[in-house]
């Protein structure tokens, strides 16, 4: 069953890339399934008090992705995806991007062991 | 008579005057207001609108009615600019800079889907009523008894100036039926799911409209027609539903509005362009289009004086 997404309107990182992270995290971890229907763009950005171009960029953004078939006149719904194999550059990339996120939670007091659990926890998909 | 619907105009206009001070600065408002409530400039234009609209009143109450349109009426309607002017040059002094308040903006999108509510589609008939009656009493209208007949027939119910005020009382309720149908969907469209008091809104638009509907051609056709007992048993009935509509539905919405859900500054007002909600957390949205539609809805009323001249 599908859940609720919250999104930060004061967060630095921008609303249209917070609404795809989101419905990613639901898509990946298999909340939303194939064939679900998303909010339209209109009533999501009613919601979200959001302006509608904002929620239409998150929504092709995932559609590019594969994640989400875009039809003119319906809602957006949820595609068969089958994931790609991951080229090296993407996996620098991300290892990139992990680092990153690694030092600030060390620098913030999160041990070794609990940044090493909460990543594997997250790789298998059982946190919600 | 046409006075009344001329000075119903001119406080509109000069009463309406006074919903400006609730206009709260934001980053995407043209005119940067600052907050004028409990202030002496903001004191000062509440008693000078309130003057002129009980002054202006007065005179378009007791000037002879050639006089008021097209003579004084457009004089008297310029009059609340300028303290309204006066009031916008301190606002403009008194902000000190651009930068708008910042209210917490979190915000959750329900993925789950809803179903509309059937009741809104009930808000597309009361006016396809009040057509009906009007279709049938201008066809039955010279087989009908008539309380005050003119002493000469019309040869057409339209020529007749009691057909035309019969017809001018049901289209205010055609006014108010088109008020609460862009209610309901405001409330349904316009609103963020987030705030379960829309659904009890939409409902008390239909029930209201609905209200309005029967209300009005139970009161008005016993006074212009001889209504059989029959008839009258049928508007006494009219009358009934109606008032329950309005006071059961009116109690549901209030008790939905005293709930913890309801926006809390719905009483202030807005202007986002990029927020295409119509009330939201930070109040009442005047750049959404739905609100356009909403306020203008009652100027329809001053369309009905045409019918006279029609």
């Amino acid at each position: 069953m599908a859940g609720r997404i919250r999104i930060d309107l004061d967060s630095p990182v921008p609303a249209t890339r917070q609404i795809a992270d989101a419905l990613r995290v639901e898509l990946v971890e298999g909340r939303l399934k194939p064939g679900d229907e998303l909010p339209s763009v209109r009533r999501a950005a009613v919601d979200l008090g959001l302006h509608f171009n904002t929620v239409a960029d998150a929504y092709r953004l995932l559609a590019a992705e594969g994640w989400i078939d875009l039809k003119h006149g319906r809602s957006a719904r949820v595609a068969e995806r089958k994931a790609p194999p991951a080229s090296r550059d993407a996996v620098v990339g991300y290892r990139q991007r992990l680092r990153a996120l690694v030092s600030q939670m060390r620098a913030d007091g999160i041990s070794s062991r609990r940044i090493a659990d909460e990543l594997e926890a997250l790789a298998k998909g059982v946190l919600s | 008579m046409a006075n009344v619907y001329w000075l119903l105009l001119f406080e509109t206009v000069a009463l309406t005057d006074l919903l400006l001070m609730r206009v709260r600065r934001d980053k995407l408002t043209a005119m940067v207001v600052a907050d004028s409530r409990g202030i002496s400039a903001g004191r000062i234009f509440r008693a000078a609108i309130l003057a002129i609209a009980l002054v202006g009143g007065l005179v378009i109450t007791l000037a002879p009615e050639e006089l008021v349109f097209p003579w004084l009426l457009p004089v008297l309607m310029m009059v609340p600019g300028v303290p309204l002017a006066l009031f916008f040059s301190w606002q403009r002094r008194a902000v000190a800079s651009l930068d708008a308040e910042r209210t917490p903006r979190n915000a959750v999108l329900d993925l789950a889907g809803e179903p509309r509510p059937y009741a809104m589609w009930l808000a597309a008939l009361p006016p396809l009523v009040t057509a009906g009656l009007v279709y049938f009493l201008a066809t039955e209208w010279n087989s009908l008894v008539l309380r005050d007949p003119p002493p000469v027939p019309a040869p057409t119910p339209w020529q007749d100036p009691g057909f035309r005020g019969l017809v001018s009382l049901l289209l205010l309720g055609v006014v108010w039926n088109v008020y609460f149908g862009i209610l309901s969907l405001t409330m349904w469209y316009g609103v963020s799911r987030q705030y379960a008091f829309r659904k009890s809104q939409v409902h008390v638009a239909v029930a209201f409209s609905w209200s309005e509907t029967l209300l009005m051609p139970a009161v008005f056709l016993p006074l212009w027609l001889r209504v059989p007992p029959a008839g009258l048993l049928l508007c006494a009935a009219s009358l009934a539903v109606s008032t329950w509509l309005l006071v059961e539905f009116g109690r549901r919405a209030h008790r939905d509005w005293q709930t913890a859900d309801m926006p809390p500054s719905s009483y202030r007002f807005y202007f986002d362009r990029n927020d295409p909600s119509a009330f939201s957390n930070r109040g009442t949205n005047l750049g959404s289009p739905w609100n356009w539609a909403l306020f203008t809805a009652p100027a329809l009323f001053l369309v009905l004086p045409l019918l006279s001249f029609w």
